[in-house]
């Protein structure tokens, strides 16, 4: 088996969690992090769920590795967890095999399994990218209770601004796999300093009443992994890039509350 | 009925298509699921009609009803004024050169083998045989449209960026100088930044060659972008429909208040209330309108039977099935 991922090669300097580093643990170590201090759940909730177990067992199966707990516990435990994330019938949900539910239903048991191990950390990735906007709304609201109530740091990675905008505090933008530039996400949607942040924000599509607001696209297009320029990943598509700009990769400058890695960056000095 | 309107492009009336019930092994007395009911509406020549609905909700069928890639249980599809309904398999050949279709994933549309080149022949072998000479100028015409270079015309589609590869798609439908394309969320895999330039080809080919477009998507902010007239489906009825203004400014069906409140808005200040009602409800009632059991305003006799669609203002093309406006 060589799957890209087996042979892929993870670099970092440092990687802390609550001030312990993390960087150097093996896989027994990183196992128990994983799932304790660190969760997460997956645009896919579907294949993230066994489908020859109930909801219910699978919860408490987390409870008795994760915390263990006994059987008559773990069963509560997970019973309350499925009323917490808002199901009108735990005990019936409980019972119930993955199938049987609908795809929101799926990703509000996940986050009940998140929950219950209470973690420091719940990386979703794209958690509501496969739901309807009905049921993605009960999942942001069912977030945020997770973060307001348990104390739980979330990594929301997400293609979708409103989702981040009823979310998030701090925001990350990436491209090409850099990180192109960091504020609240406040600031970083009245004052976008990377010239990509600003194109994105121009490019949504918004419910204007009447008459909708013209978007306007980001000439040009995403280049595939092999073909990453060396310079600034984004100076192929971008209006103010210049010969600096695709000979390096551009360093982080700061700017008030934002962080940008852009040598011409919106509203800066140079 | 009034019937003095012109002729529409487009017109279906009172569709609908039933899927027999996936029976386990057993059981086979299982009601029939009901995927589009009683749907009529209709699309005038270079209108974009855009239909919204949540998954489920019976848009990709009704698409495929329309052009006939299913066969609908009942009502008509007139096309031009001939209804497809009626017509040979043989006949909708002759036809499908003027009604296309674009899918949500040009990786599976187009063949991984098949050089663009080869993939854009097909449409020609099929309804231009004869005229070879004219193919290659008729494709780089087309490629134009579409705003892709003729360097494309070798690489196979994984070469092809997702953008590209749907402007491929859109290309390939063109090709047969179509009077209508479904789209059936046909921007919905992409990035926005890509979106955003496929959603700008949707509307320069409408402008520029008069192609009406049925535009199927699940996202409200991009219906709510591109369509003039939209339609919003729920269980297979369309409850609500009318101009794009109408129908995101002045909401009438509460299953259409509630998509629209649920949408978020990229700016933080813009107040975020989600009306829900019981959205995790697994049970469906079998009678009545099809939205009584998520209704917040539901009411005994909405229950009995589904309500018939009624115009909100005369004279207007503003319509919803709902027992409110009575």
């Amino acid at each position: 088996m060589s799957r890209p991922e087996s042979r892929a090669v993870t670099r970092a300097d440092s990687i802390r969690l609550a001030g312990r580093e993390l960087s150097g643990l093996d896989a027994r170590g990183w196992r128990q992090v994983r799932g304790k201090e660190m969760a997460m759940i997956f645009q896919e909730p579907s294949t993230a769920l066994d489908p020859v177990f109930t909801a219910g067992s699978q919860i408490m199966w987390v409870l008795r590795r994760r915390r263990a707990q006994t059987r008559k516990a773990a069963a509560g435990e997970a019973l309350r967890a499925l009323e917490a994330v808002g199901f009108p019938d735990p005990e019936e949900v409980f019972n119930t095999y993955p199938h049987q539910l609908s795809g929101g239903m799926r990703q509000l048991v996940m986050i009940a399994m998140a929950m219950v191990v209470r973690p420091q950390v719940l990386i979703a990735d794209e958690p509501t990218t496969a739901l309807d906007v009905t049921t993605q709304s009960l999942v942001i609201e069912k977030l945020a209770a997770l973060q307001r109530e348990q104390g739980t740091a979330i990594l929301l990675v997400t293609h979708d601004l409103g989702v981040a905008a009823r979310c998030c505090r701090q925001a990350l933008v990436m491209y090409c796999g850099r990180l192109v530039e960091e504020a609240p996400y406040a600031q970083l949607f009245r004052e976008p300093r990377h010239p990509y942040t600003r194109g994105l924000l121009r490019a949504i599509p918004r419910i204007g009443v009447g008459h909708p607001a013209a978007i306007e696209a980001i000439p040009g297009r995403i280049p595939s992994l092999s073909e990453w320029p060396v310079g600034c990943h984004f100076a192929a598509r971008c209006e103010r890039a210049d010969d600096e700009c695709r000979k390096h990769f551009p360093p982080t400058v700061e700017i008030g509350a934002s962080r940008v890695a852009c040598y011409h960056p919106l509203g800066g000095s140079s | 009925m009034l019937s003095t309107q012109p002729p529409a492009l487009l017109q279906v009336k009172r569709l609908g298509k039933q899927f027999p019930a996936r029976g386990g092994l057993f059981s086979t007395r299982r009601p029939p699921r009901t995927a589009v009911e009683d749907v009529s509406f209709r699309i005038e020549k270079a209108q974009i009609y855009g239909l919204v609905g949540e998954s489920g909700s019976g848009k990709s069928t009704l698409g495929r009803c329309i052009l006939q890639l299913l066969r609908p249980d009942h009502g008509q599809v007139l096309f031009q004024g001939q209804d497809l309904c009626a017509t040979s398999s043989r006949e909708l050949r002759a036809v499908r050169q003027k009604l296309q279709i674009v899918f949500q994933d040009p990786l599976a549309a187009l063949s991984p083998r098949r050089t663009i080149w080869q993939s854009l022949q097909e449409p020609l072998e099929q309804f231009e045989p004869g005229h070879r000479d004219a193919w290659r100028p008729r494709c780089e015409a087309v490629l134009e449209q579409v705003g892709l270079d003729r360097e494309i015309l070798p690489r196979l589609p994984q070469q092809l960026s997702s953008g590209q590869r749907q402007r491929v798609a859109f290309a390939r439908a063109m090709l047969t100088r179509p009077e209508l394309i479904i789209a059936d969320e046909a921007v919905s895999a992409l990035d926005v930044s890509v979106q955003a330039q496929i959603l700008d080809l949707v509307k320069a080919l409408r402008d520029e060659h008069c192609v009406a477009f049925l535009f199927i998507s699940h996202d409200l902010a991009v219906i709510a972008q591109v369509a003039d007239q939209v339609g919003v489906m729920f269980r297979g009825r369309i409850v609500e429909s009318g101009t794009r203004a109408a129908v995101f400014g002045n909401p009438a069906h509460p299953y259409t208040r509630e998509l629209l409140s649920a949408v978020p808005d990229p700016d933080p200040e813009v107040a975020f209330r989600p009306l829900r009602s019981g959205g995790l409800s697994r049970h469906a009632g079998v009678r009545g309108c099809v939205f009584a059991g998520r209704c917040p305003h539901v009411m005994d006799r909405c229950r009995l039977a589904q309500p018939p669609a009624v115009a909100l203002e005369p004279g207007t093309t503003h319509r919803v099935e709902c027992l409110l406006y009575e």
